[in-house]
């Protein structure tokens, strides 16, 4: 339902996506994971129609076989909500404050669905019921204030899927949280998109989160997708370099943090920083701060290689 | 001499009245706490939002004094001393703050900045500034430049050498590396490591995340609604969670692959 074909996002200082090829069906559960600046949320807003007037496209997407790759606004306008909704990182700063929640809810049900005020407050009512808010017609009347951080997203979750949506793209939904209600969270993306048999894009750098909630993975870097596959293998035995050095670097719970010379055990790290993109190199973009960095790496742009896809010269010519 | 010690703090505040003839209701956001932190050692603090791990960071630093209990820094008990004894004594303990976008001024070079605590101290800064850009791994001439110059993890690293430039024994941080990516949360938690190796000083970390805690303290105090549930060294907290709400942590932040 959702294809994107060698999408490439491209600024004057440089490319956002470099040639990424995606394809989405109901009910799929992709995790794209990723340091900032990897190209995720530009990603997103491919989906949503939502890329900066500055850069140009090129590549194609299509929505149910419809061309929306230099679609209008307009046209947007008839996708976004219906058949694809999104929700966002920060609760605090998503919703109106000067409006009562269950108003902020039904809005996009009067405009989309043409329901009346009373058809809409019952969808509203039952939308909140579904997402787990107890209480609901109380809940309704609240200023956002009035709401935990949990119960934000869950209303904004609620937003998102008020035209039930084919597809819901979560950008980071479980950052801003505590760790236990950002499990609650992910367990109740996860239900939904089971129960509506709606297609979950789930951004996150959160591997954990990622892991629960997803079925697939793609680990990007630079506007590349540089694996991907089932969230598990990949997750359990990555192969580029990219997505071992992200693993590694994932404080465990059960560490000791001291040995028996009583000196402390460092993480592993990957080198440096993800550099702006009118630094990134030409070639592979992890060029420069990988280990198995050979010759060609900053100049030649690896291709992707075996059922993962992997982008990287020295992995594909280990497995060749 | 322990470095901190920390004796049945207890801080509640005045919520706004809820009725014109009762008492304004009173919420205590820490409970009867106490610990140590020992020089070279470090302390996590873990806890959900709300759970009183911020007001605990802010008495330490003597931002503000609890109703009950007492701090005694290297014996001094920086809630009985005044204002300008206290001010003496600062340069010893600081605080590194969560955002590194907010807690920097985006008008001043970097240099000026973390010369800050400096000209508080009215001490010159010297060669201070470059040895302190060093020690956490930027290069000396990064002075000059201004905040949107820096990636998050490089302005975490400024918030570092602010913090670290009065050569402190006791450093807070509060949430520190959580606006941070993984890759450089690591690269952060191992800075702090180096620093408190080749300094000696203690640290008080405070974070939500149990498995960023474990990955640097020694021992380990987990807090729910102000309260301390458990205290001790982190290894047998970690291994051995004595209460449920430990071990909730645990397998929010052990569900890892």
């Amino acid at each position: 339902m959702f294809e994107m074909q060698n999408m490439t996002v491209r600024f004057s200082i440089g490319e956002a996506l470099r040639g990424v090829s995606l394809r989405i069906a109901p009910g799929d559960r992709l995790g794209i994971v990723g340091e900032s600046g990897s190209g995720k949320s530009m990603l997103a807003a491919c989906l949503m129609g939502m890329v900066p007037d500055a850069a140009t496209i090129d590549g194609t997407l299509t929505i149910d076989g419809t061309n929306m790759t230099h679609a209008s606004e307009a046209k947007w306008q008839t996708i976004r909500a219906r058949r694809a909704a999104m929700i966002f990182q920060e609760p605090m700063s998503a919703l109106n404050p000067l409006r009562r929640v269950g108003d902020t809810v039904a809005e996009p049900i009067y405009v989309h669905m043409g329901l009346n005020k009373a058809q809409a407050r019952d969808r509203v009512l039952g939308l909140f019921e579904e997402v787990g808010i107890p209480d609901p017609a109380s809940r309704f009347r609240m200023f956002p204030h009035e709401l935990s951080g949990g119960q934000r997203q869950r209303v904004l979750i609620a937003l998102a899927l008020a035209c039930d949506p084919q597809l819901l793209i979560a950008d980071e939904p479980t950052t801003a949280l505590d760790a236990n209600i950002a499990l609650k969270i992910t367990d109740l993306l996860v239900h939904l998109s089971q129960s509506r048999n709606m297609a979950l894009v789930f951004i996150s750098h959160d591997l954990s989160a990622v892991a629960r909630a997803t079925t697939d993975i793609t680990v990007m870097y630079g506007g590349d997708f540089v694996e991907r596959g089932v969230t598990a293998e990949v997750l359990s035995n990555p192969m580029h370099p990219y997505t071992q050095g992200l693993l590694a670097a994932r404080p465990s719970p059960r560490a000791v943090s001291r040995d028996a010379n009583g000196s402390r055990r460092r993480l592993p790290t990957i080198p440096g920083t993800v550099p702006p993109l009118h630094k990134m190199a030409r070639g592979c973009r992890f060029a420069g701060r990988c280990a198995l960095e050979r010759g060609e790496c900053a100049s030649v742009r690896p291709l992707p290689f075996g059922p993962r896809r992997i982008t990287c010269h020295a992995v594909s010519e280990e497995m060749t | 001499m322990t470095l901190f010690q920390a004796r049945g703090l207890t801080r509640q505040y005045r919520l706004p009245k809820t009725h014109i003839l009762r008492p304004a209701p009173v919420l205590t956001a820490v409970n009867n706490v106490s610990f140590d932190i020992h020089a070279g050692q470090t302390l996590g603090v873990v806890g959900e939002s709300g759970s009183g791990k911020s007001t605990l960071a802010r008495l330490a630093m003597a931002f503000e004094a609890p109703n009950e209990g007492q701090i005694l820094f290297e014996d001094h008990d920086i809630h009985a001393l005044g204002a300008g004894k206290l001010r003496q004594l600062r340069p010893a303990f600081q605080m590194i703050f969560q955002d590194p976008f907010s807690s920097l001024d985006p008008r001043r070079k970097v240099g000026w900045s973390i010369a800050e605590p400096l000209r508080a101290m009215q001490s010159s800064a010297g060669t201070r500034v470059n040895e302190a850009f060093e020690q956490v791994g930027l290069h000396a001439a990064d002075a000059g430049k201004y905040p949107h110059e820096f990636s998050g993890g490089q302005r975490q690293r400024i918030a570092i050498a602010r913090a670290i430039i009065t050569r402190p024994k006791l450093l807070i941080a509060d949430e520190a590396v959580s606006a941070l990516d993984v890759s450089v949360q690591a690269q952060i938690l191992n800075l702090l490591m180096d620093l408190q190796d080749t300094l000696g000083i203690g640290i008080l970390f405070i974070s939500h995340d149990l498995a960023v805690v474990a990955s640097i303290c020694d021992s380990l105090l987990v807090m729910q609604h102000g309260k301390a549930l458990e205290y001790g060294p982190a290894t047998d907290i970690l291994n051995n969670p004595s209460h449920a709400y430990t071990k909730s942590l645990l397998l929010a932040a052990g569900d890892r692959v």
